[in-house]
C-alpha cells in the first residue's frame, strides 16, 4: 500500500488515541475491509513503539553514564589531599594575568578569524565527477562545471541553475550549484539545494551534503546550526564525514 | 496484568492529573525544554537526596537504588514530555518521589520490567501496573531498534525527537540545524517509509 503522509498522522493520531470516537470507528471499519490498510497500522504501531523504545533505552544509557560520573567526581573529593594554604596575593595575580591575556586574546585573535581558518581547513569543493568521467557530453554542462572547477562560481551558477531546472537533471548538479551559492555567500539558497538534495537522495550524496550543510552554516558565522549539523553526523557511526565532522567540533569554536 | 493494547500509548506512561493549584516550578521548565545539559542538571540536583532517602528508609542497597532512581526519573522526564504535566499539587520533586516509591513497589515484588502504566484518575500515592509485551511485540521492536542504528542521520534522530522526545518540528529543525521546519517534515515522511521498507524486509526474510 502507497503510504501517504495524510495516512501516516491518521495512523499516528490513532496509536495516540488522539481521534475522538467516530473517527476511530471509521478507522477500525476501513482496517477490517482492507487487510493491506490493517497490515499497514500494524506494522507502523510496531515501528512508533520500537522508535520509543530505543529512546528509552538510549536516555537510560545516558542516566547511567551521568550516575558513573558522578560517582567517579564523588570518589575524587573523597581521595583529595588537604588544599595547600590558600595564598590570596598569588591566585589575585594570576586572576589578573589570565584576565589580561583572556582580553587580548579577545581582541588580538577575532572569532571571525578562528571561523574562516576552520572553514578553509576543511572544505574541499565536491569534485566534479561528470567531466572527469566524460559522462556528458553537453557542452552547457561541461562550461558551467569548468567555471566550477576553475573557482568562478559567480559566473557558473546561472548556467548550472539552468541545467539544473531541466527535467531528469543529474542530482549533482544541485551539489554543485548549492556549493557555488555558499561560496558567493548566497547562504540562503545554498541552503535550499543542500536540504533538496537531502530530501531526495541517499547514499554518499545525502552525505556530502549533510556535511557541506554544517559548512555553509560555518561560513555564514552560524555557529549554533553549524554545531546541531556536525552533532548529527557524528552521531551516525555509517556517515564516512563523522570523523571530520568530529574533528571541527573539537575546535575551539564550538566549546 | 493485562497486555497492553497496540492502540493504548497514551496510557503507557499516564500520569496523575490534579486538579486544583498549577504550580509550575523551574525544574518543569528545564525539562520541557528537553536540553540535555538542563536535564542533566535536574538529574544530578535530585540524586544525592534520593539515593540517601531511598536507603535510608527502605533498605535498599546502592546498585538498586540507583537503578530505581534511574527508571524514576526515566518516567518523570516521559510524563513531562508528553505533556502530562501541567498541574500539580504538589513540586515536581515530591511528584517524582511518588513515581520512585510506586517503581520501587513493583521492584521489590520483583515484577519490575521494562514498561509500566499509570492508570487513569490515579492520585499521585497509586500504583503503576506493570504492563507485559508479548515475545513477538518485544522482538518486533527489538529489530526495529537495530534498524534505526542502521537507518543514519539525520533519520535516527529526526524519528527520536519526534517519537521519543516528543519535540515540535520547529524544535527539531532548530536542533538539526534546519531552517525549513518544512524540511524535517518531508524527511520524517521519508525516514518513515524508508525505516517501513527495512522492516519488511526483515520480517520476509524471519
Amino acid at each position: 500500500m502507497e503510504l501517504s503522509q495524510e495516512d501516516i498522522l491518521q495512523i499516528e493520531k490513532y496509536w495516540k488515541k488522539e481521534l475522538d470516537e467516530k473517527a476511530i470507528q471509521s478507522f477500525e471499519e476501513r482496517m477490517l475491509s482492507d487487510k493491506n490498510f490493517a497490515n499497514t497500522v500494524d506494522d507502523l504501531q510496531t515501528i512508533f513503539s520500537g522508535i520509543e523504545d530505543y529512546g528509552e533505552e538510549e536516555m537510560m544509557q545516558k542516566l547511567q553514564t551521568w550516575s558513573e560520573e558522578e560517582r567517579q567526581f564523588e570518589k575524587k573529593k573523597e581521595t583529595k589531599p588537604v588544599v595547600k594554604q590558600f595564598n590570596l596575593v598569588r591566585w589575585v595575580s594570576a586572576f589578573a594575568a589570565i584576565g589580561l591575556i583572556a582580553l587580548a586574546a579577545l581582541f588580538l585573535l577575532p572569532k571571525t578569524d578562528a571561523d574562516e581558518a576552520l572553514y578553509a581547513s576543511h572544505f574541499e569543493p565536491y569534485p566534479d565527477l561528470i567531466s572527469q568521467r566524460g559522462e556528458v557530453e553537453k557542452s552547457q554542462i561541461l562550461n558551467g562545471l569548468r567555471l566550477y572547477n576553475e573557482g568562478n562560481y559567480k559566473a557558473a551558477i546561472p548556467i548550472l541553475q539552468s541545467e539544473n531546472n531541466k527535467a531528469n537533471a543529474d542530482p549533482r548538479l544541485s551539489m554543485y550549484l548549492a556549493i557555488s551559492y555558499s561560496q558567493v555567500g548566497d547562504h540562503k539558497n545554498a541552503q535550499h539545494y543542500f536540504d533538496k538534495i537531502i530530501l531526495s537522495e541517499s547514499g554518499n550524496l545525502e552525505y556530502t551534503a549533510h556535511w557541506h550543510k554544517g559548512l555553509d552554516h560555518l561560513k555564514a558565522k552560524d555557529y549554533k546550526n553549524a554545531k546541531a549539523v556536525f552533532h548529527s553526523i557524528t552521531q551516525d557511526s555509517q556517515n564516512p564525514f563523522k570523523q571530520k565532522a568530529e574533528t571541527i567540533l573539537s575546535d575551539q569554536l564550538f566549546q | 496484568m493485562g497486555k497492553i493494547p497496540k492502540t493504548s500509548h497514551n496510557f503507557k506512561y499516564q500520569a496523575i492529573k490534579s486538579i486544583n493549584t498549577i504550580q509550575k516550578t523551574p525544574d518543569i521548565e528545564l525539562l520541557k525544554k528537553g536540553e540535555e545539559a538542563d536535564i542533566k542538571k535536574v538529574y544530578l540536583s535530585y540524586r544525592p537526596k534520593f539515593l540517601q532517602w531511598i536507603q535510608n528508609t527502605y533498605q535498599v542497597d546502592f546498585n538498586d537504588a540507583e537503578d530505581i532512581f534511574q527508571k524514576s526519573f526515566l518516567l518523570l522526564y516521559q510524563n513531562v514530555r508528553m505533556g502530562k504535566i501541567e498541574e500539580l499539587q504538589s513540586s515536581l520533586e515530591t511528584y517524582f518521589y511518588g513515581i520512585a516509591k510506586n517503581v520501587l513497589r513493583d521492584y521489590k515484588n520483583q515484577k519490575y520490567k521494562r514498561f509500566f502504566i499509570f492508570s487513569e484518575n490515579q492520585n499521585e500515592d497509586q500504583s503503576i501496573n506493570l504492563i507485559e509485551k508479548t515475545e513477538s511485540e518485544k522482538h518486533r521492536s527489538e529489530i526495529i531498534r537495530k534498524l534505526l542504528t542502521q537507518i543514519g542521520e539525520p533519520c535516527r534522530s529526526i524519528l527520536k525527537f519526534y517519537y521519543f522526545d516528543k519535540f515540535s518540528m520547529e524544535s527539531i529543525a532548530n536542533r538539526l540545524g534546519y531552517k525549513n521546519q518544512s524540511v524535517i517534515t518531508k524527511k520524517k515522511y521519508q525516514c518513515i517509509l524508508k525505516l517501513r521498507s527495512l522492516f519488511q524486509e526483515q520480517n520476509i526474510n524471519l
